[in-house]
């Protein structure tokens, strides 16, 4: 996102606006109040008197909340500094506005307060192509409110405009007449009510105006969301904030799908481009969370379970059993324009759903969800074997089968030119990725724990078991490239080697399919200086043709992927070296501020002594803010056995202490503390340090 | 006259069980409106992965309201349910979970391999 703008959100509804609280958006840039992938507001501009405001400050109250203070004219010089503006808004099917003048002269005055309105109703997806609109567009001001419509076919979209002090309401948006005593106040409540719904029949918004109070108490649930996960304890003030920042934007990533609607939420990927349900996002994310807030996995399992594929369709790229990719809201969705009605261009989210089930269950005890989703989880399963393997040779591949709006890749390293041979060439389809492999690894194995625990099916257990020990074998045959010592990232359509080296083999180790003779040479790649930067690992090594220190997938760190390689390290055993991994992030984080954006630069740390952000990268973004999470987990080595929770810690130098107290699971709550080994050196020495790397 | 949203109905009514379905339970009602006639009514009760069909008018946990003719073409598979949802050519009401598990039901597009 751009400097100087702001964002409040709640679920998939949200407003960016510049720091006067003005919404000025072309057709090409995200800025406007946005509610399931369509902008219902793309401008909303004060002017006092014919003029635009000039901001004084911006108050991020909460996630959902701001509070801008403005005053008259622009530029340095103020032209009137008797008035302040004050505008406060919060989100939440649509948005409220308070909109508040101060007179701080001897004499009363007399003002225009004009607020112009506009709509182009964009799908999000417009937003980001630059595409045109074909439907048509309606405005009509009636009864004190401005109605902006939209309409194509049966598809409607609707924006009503109201206030609480008297307006004149014309096509083009509010118009206040204002008369304020010395040193009085005015102020209004706006009211922007965003609405879908088909031929002449409306949905009745939920909160209309002066229904204040009938709104959802969102600080009320930000508290709870808070208090419900452990309290982390530390010597590291940044880790702490680090700690808080993150569930604090998991709580405004949450986003309850419509149609799935139970009340429960799972978290979107991230703003402004991802607030929707994604399956791999969704999955990574809950997984990182599990120890801190489970009820997000409980949620992305029933609702990625709701929508798992049941027929072969080549537009949505869908199977039986397949778990989706992306689903869309908006207008090119709602006109099969595009595929995401939901989307299932994905190869991993449907190993990844049976991992989470396994470990939920793991943490959690809940048998009985296990249960209810056996014939889902099988049904995951036979999607490996049955649909997956396009090759033929007992690997996941991915081709697309929509070649117009499908994904090419279909792995998190989803760009185009993100699978590439060591001399930079792009192999062609299918392409078997190496993580997809670990991953089918994982889901067999844990789905045979499955059906022997809880399924009471032990023959398929060990038919799983079997095919699990299989796939360990060949894979470390034909993956392994002899005179590097690592992983092939991919086989090609001929099934020979795409043979860079790449961070995916930290998957590889969370997956548990590295033989443990090699564990050793990935470790030392995965923390070499090829792959690590110092702030973490590297998507490409340094040296791959295709090596760009700020290419998307080919050389940025993406937080989300060294938490995951943490993960498979200390699966393998490599503690320290996972210490020394999150010890990274953790201090990139506290350059960001405990909000790590999706991706930074794979610059050389010494080199740049900060991370520099990756220029459009999304932010908040689910899996990077549940980053700091999942390293709090692998920095404690906490660990389901059974119904006990063992804590193993190795913490990094930077970190001296560290508890969790409270961790929800079978075993009730627990504590886990932790001391590292420099416990004793001085505190203020090491805040020095990391200021002097900053 | 072969009707393909009669077909459907009459496919679910006969088919056997939908073991894939047994996590959901209640009622649908569907209300296809046809130009210049009344309103042709199936009710579909799921329990257990069993599908109860009749054409009986009676209460629902969820209802839809959808043209026969945008329905004929989800029945089909030309259009998908939930994009006929999106547009605004399929009202639901009521228990919108519900749908979920029936929109399995719906088959793939003709021309998917």
């Amino acid at each position: 996102m751009s400097d100087g703008l702001v964002q409040i959100l709640d679920g998939n509804t949200f407003v960016v606006s510049d720091s006067r609280g003005d919404i000025e958006a072309s057709s090409t840039d995200p800025t406007g109040l946005f509610s399931f992938d369509t902008r219902f507001l793309s401008t909303w501009i004060l002017t006092v008197n014919g003029e635009r405001l000039n901001p004084l400050s911006v108050d991020d109250l909460q996630y959902f909340e701001t509070r801008f203070f403005l005053v008259p004219g622009m530029g340095t010089v103020y032209v009137d500094a008797k008035l302040s503006v004050i505008r406060e808004r919060a989100v939440g099917d649509g948005f409220h506005e308070e909109l508040t003048i101060l007179n701080h002269d001897e004499e009363p005055v007399e003002l225009t307060v004009r607020m112009e309105a506009a709509s182009d109703f964009a799908d999000l997806f417009e937003v980001k192509d630059a595409l045109e609109k074909k439907g048509r567009y309606s405005t009509r001001a009636e009864k004190g409110q401005l109605l902006l419509g939209y309409e194509r076919d049966t598809y409607r979209r609707l924006t009503t405009i109201s206030a609480s002090a008297p307006a004149k309401v014309d096509e083009k948006g509010l118009t206040f007449s204002v008369g304020i005593e010395p040193h009085g106040e005015w102020t209004t409540d706006l009211d922007v009510v965003t609405a879908a719904g088909a031929s002449g029949r409306y949905v009745r918004p939920k909160y209309g105006r002066g229904q204040k109070g009938a709104r959802p108490n969102m600080g009320r649930s930000l508290e709870r969301w808070l208090q419900d996960a452990p309290r982390l304890e530390s010597d590291s003030d940044s880790l702490k904030a680090t700690y808080r920042r993150s569930l604090v934007d998991l709580a405004a990533l949450r986003f309850s799908p419509p149609v799935a609607g139970r009340g429960t939420s799972l978290p979107a990927a991230g703003l402004p481009w991802f607030m929707t349900m994604f399956g791999r996002d969704s999955i990574f994310t809950s997984l990182q969370a599990l120890p801190f807030t489970p009820e997000l996995a409980a949620t992305t399992l029933l609702a990625l379970g709701d929508w798992q594929g049941s027929r072969v369709d080549d537009f949505r790229d869908e199977d039986p059993g397949r778990i989706l990719h992306e689903m869309r809201y908006g207008e090119l969705t709602a006109f099969e324009e595009r595929p995401h009605s939901p989307y299932y261009g994905a190869a991993d989210a449907t190993p990844l759903y049976v991992i989470l089930l396994d470990e939920y269950e793991r943490w959690s005890g809940d048998r009985q969800l296990v249960r209810k989703f056996e014939r889902k989880a099988r049904a995951a399963l036979n999607w490996i074997d049955e649909y997956a393997d396009l090759q033929g040779n007992g690997y996941i591949s991915y081709q697309r089968r929509n070649e117009q709006t499908g994904l090419e890749n279909q792995c998190w390293k989803d760009s185009w030119d993100s699978i590439s041979y060591r001399d930079g060439r792009i192999p062609g389809f299918p392409r078997a990725t190496c993580e997809l492999q670990g991953y089918a690894y994982d889901a067999k194995r844990r789905g045979a724990r499955l059906a022997r625990e809880i399924w009471n099916d032990s023959a398929y257990a060990d038919q799983l078991e079997r095919q699990a020990a299989d796939l360990k074998r060949r894979f470390n045959r034909d993956f392994w490239v002899e005179d590097g010592q690592y992983f092939a990232l991919a086989l090609d359509h001929e099934g020979k080697q795409v043979d860079a080296l790449s961070s995916n083999n930290g998957h590889l180790l969370w997956s548990g399919i590295v033989d443990k003779s090699k564990a050793k040479a990935i470790a030392g790649h995965l923390l070499g200086p090829r792959l690590f930067s110092g702030w973490g690992v590297r998507t490409l090594a340094e040296g791959e043709g295709r090596y760009n220190p700020i290419g998307y997938h080919v050389g940025t760190v993406w937080p989300f992927d060294t938490s995951f390689i943490a993960w498979g390290l200390r699966r393998y055993g490599f503690k320290q070296e996972a210490a020394v991994l999150a010890a990274g992030i953790l201090d990139a984080a506290e350059v960001f501020e405990g909000r790590l954006p999706e991706a930074f630069g794979g610059y050389e740390r010494g080199v740049t002594k900060y991370p520099v952000q990756y220029p459009t990268a999304c932010s908040p973004q689910a899996w990077s803010t549940g980053a700091p999470l999942l390293l709090v987990r692998t920095m404690l080595g906490l660990e389901p056995i059974g119904d006990h929770l063992v804590v193993d810690p190795a913490l990094p130098e930077s970190v001296g202490l560290l508890a969790l107290l409270d961790i929800p699971g079978r075993w009730g709550r627990v504590d886990a503390f932790a001391r590292g080994r420099s416990q004793l050196e001085e505190p203020a020495r090491r805040a020095r340090m990391r200021h002097r790397l900053a | 006259m072969a009707d393909v949203t009669t077909d459907f109905f009459q496919a679910l009514a006969s088919g056997g069980p939908h073991p894939e379905l047994e996590n959901a339970k209640g009622t649908l009602r569907f209300d296809l409106r046809e130009t210049g006639k009344r309103t042709v009514r199936w009710l579909v009760a799921l329990e257990n992965g069993t599908l109860t069909v009749s054409r009986r008018n009676a209460k629902a946990d969820c209802i839809v309201r959808v043209d026969k003719a945008v329905f004929d073409r989800v029945a089909s598979g030309e259009q998908n349910g939930m994009a006929a949802f999106l547009r605004g050519a399929m009202e639901v009401e009521g228990d919108q979970a519900l749908l979920l598990p029936l929109q399995r039901l719906f088959p793939a597009p003709p021309r998917s391999t």
